[in-house]
């Protein structure tokens, strides 16, 4: 047997498989829903259109801006030197801004988890 | 005619009448849960899905602009929702049904041996990457038509098309076991 014949009879071979997968992917049936599927939608979307509107959650976002711009204040004093009074040549400005920055997240996390807490 | 019976509902209600959805949930659910089954091939999960994408499309409703059918905006919302959803998904979790059969009864060996190969190929396309899977679930969901599963990934035509080429060699080459263990060509189809 040629190479060639050979490499026909392979490609004869793909086709054949090719045209298989094809014939199973097209001959898949179209499905019916089950008799309460349209009931079942209806009822999601009726309490979909009953829900309030969702509102922006102006609260958090100003205490969360309100915290990011004091931090943001105090490292440009850091950065400035404005702030060697507190640090007074020991180092301890960046201990008390890391210590700032954890009672932060910490109180932000404990009034989020409040503030869910009274929406839902 | 079905794109005036959409437009018309849509407009009504966009315009407060919430019933109206109804028309177009009764138009569309076949389709949509088709589309869902051949994505998550269970179906239970698949009018789970479509339940779901429907709701999406309500809230979404006022995205659509009219200036395209509104069959193919619903499709492209809820093949979008699908694909989300699997990926979200463990496919080794997700129970996978054999789709209904509609071929004509042969010998028990025969039948057998077909059903294990339609299982193969659907247990394969499951396992195809997701962007390969894609343009191959929605090429045969939209009877072979290249342009309509574009618009439906929202891919230029050409890309569909060479997703679709690779998909279908990847397919083969994964099923070649089950070619070579019992896939006689022809006879059970």
């Amino acid at each position: 047997m040629t190479v060639s014949r050979m490499f026909g009879m392979m490609e004869v071979a793909m086709d054949k498989q090719l045209d298989r997968i094809d014939r199973i992917l097209s001959s898949e049936p179209r499905l019916t829903p089950s008799p309460q599927f349209t009931a079942s939608v209806m009822d999601a979307v009726r309490i979909t259109a009953t829900a309030p509107a969702l509102t922006f959650p102006w609260k958090r976002f100003l205490l969360g801006a309100v915290a990011a711009a004091l931090l943001g204040w105090l490292a440009s004093l850091g950065v400035t030197g404005k702030l060697r009074w507190i640090d007074g040549g020991g180092g301890h400005l960046a201990l008390l801004v890391v210590s700032l920055a954890v009672l932060v997240t910490f109180a932000s996390l404990r009034l989020s988890n409040a503030l869910s807490t009274d929406v839902g | 005619m079905n794109a005036d019976a959409d437009a018309s509902d849509v407009a009504s209600v966009l315009r407060g009448d919430t019933s109206a959805f109804e028309r177009i949930v009764r138009r569309w659910q076949g389709p949509l849960l088709t589309l869902a089954f051949r994505f998550c091939r269970n179906h239970h999960r698949a009018e789970e899905m479509a339940q779901e994408a429907f709701v999406k499309a309500y809230r979404g409703l006022s995205s659509w602009s009219g200036a395209t059918p509104f069959s193919r905006w619903l499709f492209a919302l809820a093949a979008n929702h699908y694909r989300s959803r699997m990926r979200k998904l463990e496919l080794e979790s997700v129970e996978l049904e054999e789709g209904l059969d509609t071929a004509s009864p042969t010998s028990p060996h025969l039948e057998l041996e077909r059903r294990e190969v339609t299982a193969a190929v659907h247990r394969e396309v499951a396992r195809l990457p997701p962007k390969y899977r894609d343009a191959l679930i929605l090429y045969y969901f939209h009877s072979k038509d290249v342009s309509e599963a574009a618009a439906t990934l929202g891919v230029p035509e050409g890309t569909a098309k060479a997703r679709l080429h690779r998909a279908r060699l990847m397919l083969h080459d994964r099923l070649k076991d089950v070619w070579h263990d019992g896939g006689r060509d022809g006879q059970a189809a």
